[in-house]
């Protein structure tokens, strides 16, 4: 059987934590959301695969959050995870942004 | 074709298991998770006047059901239920028939049967009085409310309870067909398209005899009085005809631009929007209606040349409002009152509000394009197409809808205002051309983007800052430079109203110290407030591009049934946007349009955070941390008003560079016009409420059946205003009843239910100043309202003599729909009754029609604008202008006192009439507002000639004095600064355009 990477390990951790938190704790905490991207962000600058991941990530939780708002679920689920979307989508606009000033001052 | 079939049945069951569970969920959101739905096609109706159904209950537990019934009109309509057979109906009910249209099904309840299953019932719906009801489809919904108990006891009933509600929301075995269905597409797609073409092609020729054929089956129906399905019947043939449009509409633009290139299908597009355009123009024009009201009157477009004299061009005293103090002097919106006067002369008997709100529109659509188009150029049709999608966006944004739309202030004018402005900022930074700079300091000066706009203004602005640092990154230098000057330019231009702050209202110390918008106690006062309002906001909402939904329900907003019934539904659709966004981020590679994209999400992103604030765990503490650090940042203490521009416009640049994107690498035509068709409807159908003019349909705040359009204010009113104007004495005016705020109402002169609402206009037409409601008290309204409730008629009294209450009128047109409205909040206007007029009213002056009348207050608290307190001696004065009086007095003492019931600014000066001061007279602030002067007798006997004064025999001495308003010699100036800028500016620009126009001719 072929070697699952290590990084999948730290991903599904990281989501599983995300997800914990949307279904069940209900309250984005501010450090432990950049410690979440930023350990992503790492992990997407070594593996070229996860180049796109946090953009990828907010789609995947907006459609969670679509699917919650629908849900008969009295507590407001459906904004955390909109919560995690605008996280997902801030870091991956300035994931975008250190790319394309890198790109300005190497021209 | 290995194991297709197994992949097929898989695939197929997951989507049906995956559709159910999410139709279970929605379905268990809107009944209860407890709750069947069972959909039933009426087994038979009766359809006179009344309705009557027939229902078969499959399940036990029947508790409401859900009919397909509209209305005409209003009224009631008796709504009752029994099982077949029986003597007695079960339940009888009433409903009000107008909610019934805003539902597809609407829900009738009644207590649960216990034993419903398999008996049938009938349902009754008369109709009472007038009201008319009729039912638009064929299926009812029976919901069976199950307890909760019953399901929970044990895992089968649990188990057995989930398999039905899944077998009842299958719809018959749609669910399962359809799921198959894409199943299949999804593992042959291409088998099945070009099937689809081929039997879709065969389908819509033989489309055009299917309505022949449906006439003929009609009178079949009719004939049997089956009305339900004749009636459906024609609803298929208005669908098959409805499809045979489009299809054709579609032929003909296939072939319209299979045969024309880029250029020829722009120019159509073009001249069908300008050609829209002025039909708009026209019938805005020619419309009767006025959207006056709120908190600038907005009645200066149809009395321009007296706002601008009595309100604009004062300055100082007696400018405020109905008496309330303003917090920005109101000289500061001067430029705009100017060129509204220019433009009602050159649109003279046009309705002007109409025809500048059509313009906006265009401009907005038009500008915006413009600022695009140079951001981000691009010739091909995508890129055209790509922009106007975004310039529409813009424009008909929901954003822009519940804010600048909603309250038509100055303020909306940003929305044509700010990408010109913005695009002759880029564009003159970016090529040098210092004279667009000088055009943007104009633009910004003339529509108060700097004063009265600047919340909406520096929100916008902040959304586009990440664009202008994309923008400028490699010209810091001159962007800079540029910046300083428009500086010193907006300072000359401003410099007229900007000098008159120093002796204006804002800067009174008495009257800024609670209420400067800058001031600490403002802040802190509203940190309470913002916490308030940013915790129910939910990031959710702005994301799919909806306003915030909780703030909409918890205040009651007016807007609110239509964002329920409209607006929600679009939900899912309006998730595309940010959706486009997400994959716009996820393919793009090294497009050039990498920066554009980055900056304008980032703009986005920014907008988004300050209209919701509640994002994360430290939101709403970042904003009260701005709040504390930033001067002047307590502006943004509304941020769903202020931020909602701001979302607007980074959205519709956020949207145009996707677009761009997408249309310009997608090389399938079929997928680009899907694109640009699926945008354009989404747009279209976000803009439906507005373009149906249904936000100004809706009744006035917690009425039920008042409204502020009008056609004009009465003739009463106007008679009344014109009396006012005519009558000498400058005192005050008060009205009966004072409401809750600070607004009048004015009823129209034809529709006795429509209403002006808003600041009383009295002082803009007649130069009188006025009290409407406790609040035009300013501090001491929580103590006049008191008394008014506690019936201290006597304090009352005391405390209008000493803000010189001379006149009441009495306003005899406020219905109890008004006054049961929070403009009579805690039933302020109910208070004043007959006890409160015989205490108040004293000599009857006028009436004016059956809709005013005019009083003089009760002799016994009688007052003058100007009079003696103290000592002997008699006063008489005369008005000249709102800052100068002269004053003779005879027969004073050692112990007078002037007493000028007025703001106080130390700027008023007493002095003879050649202009010598008052030796030894002491100017002092009185009731905590007015002014009073202690004259001193001795003293001015010792330093004034004698021809300024006559000695009595008694001691006593009579002089003749003058009160005036002291404004610096460097106030006119100030004013000759802006003007001459101003013409220099314009004179300037024009120069360059001439020589640009003569040059491009030879």
């Amino acid at each position: 059987m072929k070697k699952i990477p290590y990084y999948i390990f730290l991903l599904l951790s990281l989501y599983a934590i995300i997800f914990v938190d949307i279904l069940f704790i209900g309250k984005m905490v501010d450090a432990l959301t950049v410690v979440i991207l930023f350990l992503i962000f790492l992990l997407s600058r070594e593996v070229k695969k996860l180049d796109k991941i946090f953009f990828i990530s907010a789609l995947v939780f907006l459609l969670f959050a679509l699917l919650l708002y629908y849900m008969p679920i009295t507590n407001k689920l459906f904004d955390v995870a909109a919560n995690w979307v605008y996280a997902f989508l801030f870091a991956g606009v300035l994931k975008m942004f250190v790319e394309v000033l890198k790109n300005e001052t190497s021209q | 074709m290995k194991f297709f079939l197994l992949k097929f049945i898989l695939i197929g069951i997951c989507i049906f298991v995956v559709a159910e569970t999410f139709i279970l969920f929605i379905d268990s959101k809107q009944n209860g998770f407890f709750t069947l739905s069972v959909h039933h096609n009426i087994a038979s109706v009766n359809e006179d006047k009344s309705i009557e159904i027939l229902l078969n209950a499959n399940e036990n537990y029947l508790g409401s059901t859900a009919i397909p019934i509209s209305s005409i009109g209003k009224g009631n309509v008796s709504f009752k239920i029994k099982e077949k057979n029986a003597n007695s109906w079960y339940q009888q009910n009433t409903y009000n028939i107008e909610a019934f249209n805003l539902l597809p099904l609407y829900p009738f309840g009644f207590p649960v049967v216990t034993n419903s299953k398999n008996k049938q019932y009938i349902i009754r719906i008369d109709p009472v009085n007038s009201a008319q009801v009729h039912l638009r489809g064929s299926e009812v919904q029976a919901k069976h409310v199950y307890p909760k108990t019953e399901i929970t006891s044990s895992l089968n009933s649990f188990a057995e309870f989930i398999i039905k509600k899944y077998y009842y929301l299958s719809h018959g075995g749609q669910i399962f067909f359809y799921s198959f269905l894409c199943a299949f597409l999804i593992l042959k797609p291409r088998l099945l398209f070009p099937f689809i073409r081929k039997i879709g092609k065969r389908l819509l020729s033989a489309l055009v005899f299917l309505p022949i054929l449906l006439f003929i089956i009609l009178p079949v129906f009719l004939l049997t009085h089956n009305i339900l399905y004749a009636k459906n019947i024609v609803e298929w043939i208005w669908i098959v005809f409805a499809v045979l449009i489009l299809q054709a509409s579609f032929k003909s633009i296939k072939n319209f631009l299979a045969n024309k290139n880029d250029k020829d299908i722009k120019k159509h597009i073009l001249i069908c929007f300008f050609g829209l355009s002025l039909v708009a123009v026209v019938i805005a024009a020619l419309n009767k209606t006025y959207m006056f009201g709120g908190d600038d009157s907005r009645t200066f477009y149809l009395y321009p040349i007296e706002f601008f004299i009595n309100h604009t061009s004062h300055v100082g005293p007696d400018g405020a409002v109905s008496s309330l103090i303003n917090f920005l002097p109101p000289t500061s919106i001067a430029a705009f009152s100017i060129l509204i006067i220019i433009l009602k002369s050159i649109f003279f008997i046009f309705n002007l509000q109409m025809i500048l709100f059509i313009f906006n529109i265009i401009g907005g659509i038009v500008f915006f394009y413009v600022l695009i188009d140079y951001l981000l150029p691009g010739k091909h049709l995508t890129s055209f197409l790509a922009k106007v999608l975004g310039s529409l966006l813009y424009v008909f944004s929901i954003f822009n809808f519940y804010t600048l739309f909603n309250s038509q202030l100055i303020a909306m004018y940003l929305i044509s205002m700010f990408p010109l402005s913005m695009y002759l900022y880029v564009k003159g930074i970016k090529e040098g051309k210092f004279y667009l700079i000088a055009l943007v300091a104009v633009i910004w000066s003339i529509f108060s983007f700097l004063v009265v706009s600047l919340p909406w203004f520096l929100a916008g602005f902040i959304a586009f800052l990440p664009i202008l640092f994309w923008f400028f990154w490699k010209q810091k230098k001159r962007f800079l430079l540029y910046n300083c000057l428009l500086l010193l330019l907006l300072l000359l231009l401003n410099t007229y109203w900007i000098y008159t702050v120093s002796f204006s209202f804002i800067s009174a110390s008495s009257i800024s110290d609670n209420s400067a918008i800058v001031s600490d106690s403002f802040r802190m006062q509203h940190a309470e407030g913002i916490i308030a309002t940013t915790e129910i906001n939910k990031v959710f909402f702005p994301l799919v591009n909806l306003y915030h939904y909780d703030i909409q329900a918890n205040f009651k907003w007016p807007y609110f049934p239509i964002f329920t019934s409209w607006y929600l539904n679009l939900l899912p659709l309006n998730a595309l946007f940010i959706l486009l966004v997400l994959l716009t981020g996820i393919k793009m590679g090294k497009s050039p349009l990498k920066g554009i994209y980055v900056a304008s999400v980032f703009g986005l992103l920014i907008s988004i955070y300050f209209f919701t604030v509640n994002i994360g765990s430290n939101g709403i503490k970042l904003f009260l941390f701005l709040n504390d650090y930033i001067p002047g940042f307590v502006m943004f203490r509304n941020m769903f008003d202020k931020f909602g521009f701001a979302i607007a416009i980074s959205m519709a640049l956020s949207i145009s560079v996707c677009l761009q994107y997408f249309l310009s690498n997608e090389k399938k035509h079929w997928v680009k016009i899907g694109i640009v068709s699926v945008f354009f409807f989404l747009i279209l159908l976000n803009a439906k409420p507005f373009l149906l003019n249904e936000f100004y349909s809706v009744p006035v705040w917690t009425t039920k059946n008042t409204y502020n359009t009008i056609t004009g204010f009465n003739q009463d009113y106007l008679n009344l205003v014109q009396y006012i104007k005519e009558h000498d004495n400058p005192s005050r005016y008060l009205w009966l009843p004072i409401n809750n705020g600070n607004i009048s109402q004015i009823q129209d002169e034809k529709k006795p239910n429509h209403y002006y609402s808003g600041v009383s206009p009295l002082l803009f037409l007649s130069g009188k100043n006025d009290y409407s409601g406790v609040t035009s008290f300013d501090r001491y309204s929580k103590e006049i309202a008191t008394d008014i409730y506690k019936r201290k008629y006597s304090q009352l009294g005391e405390l209008y003599r000493r803000f010189n209450v001379r006149y009441i009128i009495v306003n005899h047109t406020i219905t109890p729909d008004i006054r049961q409205s929070y403009i009579c909040g805690e039933k302020i206007c109910d208070a004043q009754d007959e006890r409160y007029k015989k205490a108040f009213l004293g000599k009857k002056i006028k009436d004016f029609g059956s809709r005013y009348t005019l009083y003089e207050i009760n002799s016994k608290y009688i007052n003058d604008k100007i009079y003696l307190q103290d000592g002997k001696g008699k006063i008489t004065y005369k008005k000249i202008t709102s800052d100068e009086y002269t004053i003779n007095l005879s027969h004073i003492n050692q112990n007078a006192r002037i007493i000028f019931l007025d703001p106080y600014f130390t700027n008023w000066e007493l002095s003879t009439l050649k202009n010598d001061p008052l030796k030894g007279s002491e100017h002092t602030k009185i009731f905590n507002y007015a002014n009073a002067w202690k004259i001193n007798t001795d003293e001015l006997k010792a330093t004034l000639p004698k021809s300024e004064y006559k000695q009595n025999s008694d001691g006593t001495i009579d002089i003749s004095l003058k009160l005036r308003f002291q404004k610096s010699i460097l106030y006119p100036i100030a004013i000759i600064i802006s003007i001459i800028t101003y013409i220099g500016i314009l004179g300037y620009a024009l120069t360059i355009l001439i020589l640009r126009i003569f040059k491009s001719k030879k």
